[in-house]
């Protein structure tokens, strides 16, 4: 079953995305804060990370770096709340980021279709 | 009797014959006139009949008509004389023109307002004249036309163009033109006096500064009925020099003002464009979740995974998508308002009392988010149980976004920005402290000074802290910075707080 972690301060963002994949199969752990979604990431070795850029504590540059380090097969997804015309989106993919979304996201079937992506990218 | 009435009547309304030295110097000039009527009656009989022995020669009604010929040619002459020689010898003067210069160089000169400044030119020269018109022309140094800026008793709004004859001919003489006196005597184009009846003008004064007119001041009659005298003219000619002077600095300063208002307008637009990352984070994060819990719900239904859940399971779920939108709604709401008050421009401020603290948090909540993007940490050290200042809320708050802002732009990441709210001895202290480069001592004195800046190019207006001392000082409050170069700087913001007044509820505006 593929694993998911989700990391951000939004807790009711966090929620849908739990409720949402849950349901359709994945096994999904929550995080708050930057370190304790770290935490989640050495813990159960996910196969996909989604993380919000701007976290309490480590954000998301910092985590995105740290599990491309120490986990190399990791998916890191971003999703940010900036929509700066791209300047963040092209930062984070030369940071080795596998995918980036704009919130509000485009549409969560987006989100899943990339998500399996990531997972047929092993 | 009515009609007798009815004459007074009018001629109250008409000529304000109420005014008692008016009544008297009319009684006197008819009078006199009177008297002088019937002595240019006799003296034909007296010189023929006396002097030459003439009598009973030539017939009495020749003589009679003689008479009336030298009343028809001396009548203006000895009017005017009459008026003049009562002005003099009955009332000294009615108008000292000490008291009109005194009056001009102490508190019409001085006005920086320029709708004050000429209405006060046009009534206190009618007032102290007793003119019963007057009006004052102004360039308009767009449309390059003259209009009407200040009138007593002549309401009528007249625009003259710059080739108007009345314009150029003043323009070009420098010189008052008038229907009086040595002036009366000079042959004016027509439609120059013809202008000058329209404004019921005895006397004009051009305002010239440089080569430039910059206005015309035109005086109507005297109510004494008296001319402009050469005297007058000794004394008004300097003053309208003053007066063209003392307008030209009221319309500078007028641009000025509008200059300020117009860059502080400028640097606020600045300033919404940095908060974007802010404004976008805290919009986007409740939209997002909104269609989050939406699309969710949708396409649980689509796939079947809402299949074999019990309705109030179903009514559960759907119930807690609408609380959350709703939550999520009013959050985002509450950013556009913070965003529109601060994109309106500065007024009088509004007092009220507020809560320190909450502003502070507020301010956060807009700049926080683009200064922790930028490795910045925000520390907050507020101390517990402020009384509230009283000051402008949305005034307040844009100082302390402007001095946050700056603060995280003298930093070189990473740093910090430690602000520090105490209250000492009736006095509510709020300080800004960064890490950032600090600023030299010689540099400490200039930041306040309008575009002074030290920012990169299309970073900063310089007009950030101009404005921000400007507003302290309209609320009552002082700043005062210490800087060391290399450690950081700290603005410090005064307010006297309010004792026992109440803190006011959360979110009042």
């Amino acid at each position: 079953m593929p694993t998911l972690v989700a990391i951000d301060d939004e807790m009711e963002f966090t929620s849908t995305i739990n409720s949402f994949f849950s349901a359709r199969g994945y096994t999904v752990h929550v995080a708050l804060t930057g370190t304790s979604g770290l935490q989640l990431v050495n813990d159960h070795r996910p196969d996909v990370v989604l993380v919000d850029l701007k976290l309490p504590g480590m954000d998301g540059d910092e985590l995105l770096q740290r599990v491309r380090a120490s986990h190399p097969n990791t998916r890191v997804i971003v999703i940010t709340a900036y929509n700066d015309g791209g300047k963040t989106r092209d930062r984070l993919l030369a940071l080795g980021a596998f995918a980036h979304f704009d919130k509000p996201l485009s549409s969560l079937r987006d989100l899943a279709r990339t998500i399996d992506q990531a997972l047929n990218h092993h | 009797m009515i009609g007798m009435v009815a004459i007074f009547g009018y001629a109250i309304l008409a000529y304000q014959l109420m005014d008692i030295q008016v009544i008297i110097r009319r009684t006197a000039v008819f009078a006199g006139m009177a008297l002088g009527m019937m002595a240019m009656i006799a003296v034909p009989t007296v010189v023929v009949q006396t002097w030459l022995g003439l009598q009973g020669k030539i017939s009495p009604v020749f003589l009679n008509l003689i008479g009336v010929l030298l009343i028809i040619l001396t009548y203006e002459r000895m009017k005017t004389w009459l008026v003049n020689a009562t002005e003099r010898f009955l009332f000294q003067k009615t108008y000292d023109y000490r008291v009109l210069l005194k009056k001009f160089t102490e508190e019409v000169m001085v006005m920086v307002d320029l709708k004050q400044l000429v209405q006060m030119t046009v009534t206190t020269l009618s007032e102290t004249i007793k003119l019963d018109q007057c009006t004052l022309l102004l360039l308009d140094k767009d449309s390059r036309t003259y209009g009407v800026a200040a009138s007593r008793s002549n309401g009528r709004a007249v625009t003259l163009e710059e080739q108007e004859p009345f314009i150029t001919f003043l323009r070009e003489t420098h010189e008052p033109i008038g229907q009086d006196g040595a002036l009366g005597r000079v042959r004016f184009p027509e439609a120059v006096t013809n202008r000058m009846k329209e404004f019921s003008a005895r006397l004009c004064l051009p305002l010239n500064l440089h080569e430039d007119l910059i206005g015309v001041l035109c005086l109507g009659k005297k109510k004494s009925d008296e001319e402009f005298t050469p005297d007058d003219l000794a004394i008004l000619t300097p003053l309208a020099k003053t007066l063209a002077i003392a307008i030209s600095n009221a319309q500078l300063f007028e641009e000025l003002a509008k200059t300020q208002a117009e860059a502080a307008q400028k640097e606020k637009l600045a300033v919404i464009g940095t908060l974007s990352a802010g404004i976008n984070h805290e919009i986007c994060n409740p939209l997002g979740i909104v269609k989050a819990q939406c699309e969710a719900f949708l396409l649980d239904q689509e796939d079947g995974i809402l299949i074999g859940k019990s309705s109030p399971e179903l009514l559960e779920r759907m119930s807690n998508v609408m609380r959350v939108a709703l939550k999520q709604i009013d959050r985002a709401t509450a950013i556009t308002q913070k965003l529109s008050n601060f994109a309106k421009p500065i007024k009088e401020p509004t007092s009220q009392p507020v809560a320190v603290e909450q502003e502070v948090d507020e301010v956060l909540t807009l700049v926080g988010h683009d200064l922790e993007l930028g490795k910045i940490t925000v520390k907050k050290a507020i101390a517990s149980g402020l009384s509230p200042i009283l000051v402008d809320r949305r005034q307040l708050q844009e100082v302390l976004f402007n001095l946050i802002r700056n603060a995280g732009q003298a930093i070189t990441p990473p740093g910090s920005i430690t602000v520090r709210v105490q209250e000492r001895a009736g006095t509510v202290r709020i300080e800004i402290e960064d890490t950032g480069s600090g600023i030299p001592a010689d540099k400490l004195e200039k930041i306040y000074d309008p575009f002074y800046t030290t920012k990169e190019p299309g970073k900063g207006t310089g007009l950030g802290l101009f404005i921000v001392r400007q507003i302290v000082e309209r609320n009552h409050g002082r700043i005062l910075v210490e800087s060391t170069v290399g450690k950081g700087t700290t603005f410090f913001l005064e307010f006297p707080s309010v004792k026992g007044a109440a803190a006011p509820v959360a979110g009042a505006r």
